[in-house]
């Protein structure tokens, strides 16, 4: 749940700085996420509030307000609230409830009507200006962080391909086309080529082949098309689980993290080649091969 | 009999939703079993998974509403407990669809065009896209209306959504709202529909004050952590702000014909 830019008809203490109506107070959500060894839970470790209004931890002490922390999986429909004390604690989550984006956020949350609310630290345009509130108001926010939770489905924990060649009955001019979404590169064939593609692919020596003729450059244009919106690495490797391989990868191949300054500079056909392991030379090695192969090493005339 | 859920794979349903004007016709061509589907697709649709459910069986009729409830039930029962990252998937019901609920999907709705297999029967992984989903849409509206606090009968607001008045309008407001999922907002909206068309009867309650009392739902959540309240605080707040709406209505309506 996200308060954002919300306006409140009474002041309230916002860990955005710009959306506080608090001069110095802090509320700020912490946590340190991992996955369990066993891969069955997501774990919020060290979760807290920093808070160091004194009027709203003493609400809290004297059981008139609560810490409430939302963890919320759009995608898995997961929504679930928390009460958390003021000293830190450990809370796990099924992996299996979660998928994607997980939102998590908390908040300070009045347990009965309070009369007089009114706070030292409150911005100057409030001072000497009492409230009242009413019992679930809201009173202090952070809207907590975004985390993606890439729930690996396979049973047998490989490694999901990035992209989905798929045949298109309606493509009648013979292209190839590519789509993307937050999953996956999809490449659509005209049927008899994808017909062709789907009795051939396990063969290995047609595999350079195929990754210099599809997925090299299936990945170069959905990479090029997501630099044309000024991407942040960060929110795309959130929206696309293929950019986040693709930004792993990256990392493991040039021992840098890819960064937004990188990104959009990159030339992407050039980095789809060496993430895909620079198949173009293999795939011409193996046409050379296999072409000495048929021909039985005649020579080759002009 | 306990049997091991499948999913479609991400090449089947990729293929299957870019060509959904092909799949239409063969299910028009096909109404009694998709058997097509592994020889249109040239391979196997589905991967099995881990997770077992009890094997079941769909009621079928020519009248779907007749058999709409029950069916949601039984969907309900069997799946609930299947983890959510299933339960929320599209290629799930993708399984289900084509080959549980093949004739039900049908009967659920007339495919009068192509657009509306690729719209229903092969939905996105949106939470509305999924709420909306020909044979989906059965599960999750059990999901959001069946009350396990309730001394009688659970199911007695999933009811009143599928064949109660304004039921499917119901349906529509909690699946267009986010906070739609919360169970507490849920119940509490269904029953306050519920009580104020028994209070003041089927001709007062239009579907435009259906659509203001889903806001005034969300609007609780403006200020206050709706997270934290129970279905009867919500009920409390959204019942009274309807039975006002109402009666200024009426009001209204006396003032324009004495």
């Amino acid at each position: 749940m996200r308060i954002g830019k919300r306006l409140f008809p009474y002041p309230i203490l916002n860990n955005e700085k710009i959306y506080s109506q608090y001069k110095n107070s802090v509320f700020s959500l912490q946590y340190d996420e991992e996955v369990s060894e066993d891969k069955q839970y997501y774990l919020l470790n060290n979760l807290h509030c920093e808070l160091d209004n004194q009027m709203l931890i003493d609400l809290i002490n004297a059981d008139r307000a609560k810490i409430v922390c939302v963890i919320e999986c759009p995608s898995t429909m997961y929504r679930m609230s928390h009460v958390l004390p003021l000293c830190p604690i450990n809370m796990q989550i099924p992996l299996t409830d979660l998928n994607n984006k997980v939102n998590i956020s908390a908040f300070v949350v009045a347990k009965e009507d309070i009369e007089n609310y009114r706070s030292d630290d409150f911005s100057d345009i409030y001072e000497d200006i009492s409230f009242s509130i009413e019992k679930h108001d809201i009173l202090a926010a952070d809207d907590g962080y975004v985390n993606n939770v890439d729930f690996n489905d396979l049973d047998d924990n490989k490694q999901a391909s990035i992209f989905i060649i798929i045949k298109d009955n309606s493509i009648t001019n013979g292209t190839m086309q590519v789509e993307y979404d937050s999953e996956k590169i999809t490449i659509s064939l005209p049927e008899e080529q994808w017909n062709i593609y789907d009795k051939t692919k396990r063969i290995p020596k047609y595999e350079s082949l195929y990754f210099s003729i599809i997925a090299v450059p299936a990945l170069g244009y959905a990479l090029s098309c997501l630099q044309k919106n000024d991407p942040t690495v960060d929110i795309l490797r959130i929206d696309y689980k293929w950019f986040n391989s693709f930004a792993v990868a990256y990392k493991k191949f040039h021992g840098n993290e890819l960064t937004d300054d990188v990104f959009i500079k990159m030339n992407t056909n050039l980095e789809a080649q060496m993430i895909l392991d620079s198949p173009v030379a293999s795939a011409i090695d193996e046409i050379f091969g296999f072409t000495i192969g048929m021909a039985g090493g005649d020579e080759y005339v002009d | 009999m306990l049997i091991n859920i499948k999913m479609m794979t991400d090449e089947a349903y990729a293929t299957l939703q870019k060509n959904y004007k092909d799949v239409y016709k063969q299910i028009r061509n096909h109404p009694s079993d998709s058997t097509w589907l592994e020889g249109f697709l040239g391979f196997n649709p589905y991967k099995t998974k881990k997770y077992f459910i009890k094997d079941f069986e769909l009621k079928d009729s020519e009248n779907y509403s007749e058999v709409a409830f029950e069916n949601g039930v039984i969907l309900y029962e069997t799946i609930k407990d299947l983890p959510r990252y299933i339960i929320c998937n599209s290629k799930f019901w993708a399984w289900i669809t084509f080959e549980k609920a093949y004739k039900q999907a049908q009967q659920a709705m007339n495919l009068v065009r192509p657009d509306l297999v690729k719209n229903f029967w092969l939905t996105s992984n949106s939470r509305r896209s999924l709420m909306l989903g020909v044979v989906s849409r059965s599960y999750f509206r059990t999901e959001i209306s069946v009350d396990d606090s309730h001394d009688g009968d659970k199911y007695i607001l999933t009811k009143r959504l599928v064949d109660g008045f304004r039921g499917l309008e119901m349906y529509r407001a909690l699946v267009y709202r986010n906070i739609g999922m919360l169970k507490p907002v849920s119940l509490a909206f269904i029953q306050c529909i519920t009580d104020a068309n028994i209070k003041y009867g089927d001709t007062i309650l239009r579907q435009e004050q259906l659509r203001e009392t889903m806001k005034d739902a969300s609007r609780i959540g403006s200020v206050m952590l709706i997270d934290d309240m129970d279905k009867e605080e919500i009920y409390d707040i959204i019942f009274k702000k309807l039975e006002k709406r109402l009666n200024d209505n009426s009001l209204a309506e006396e003032l324009k014909n004495p």
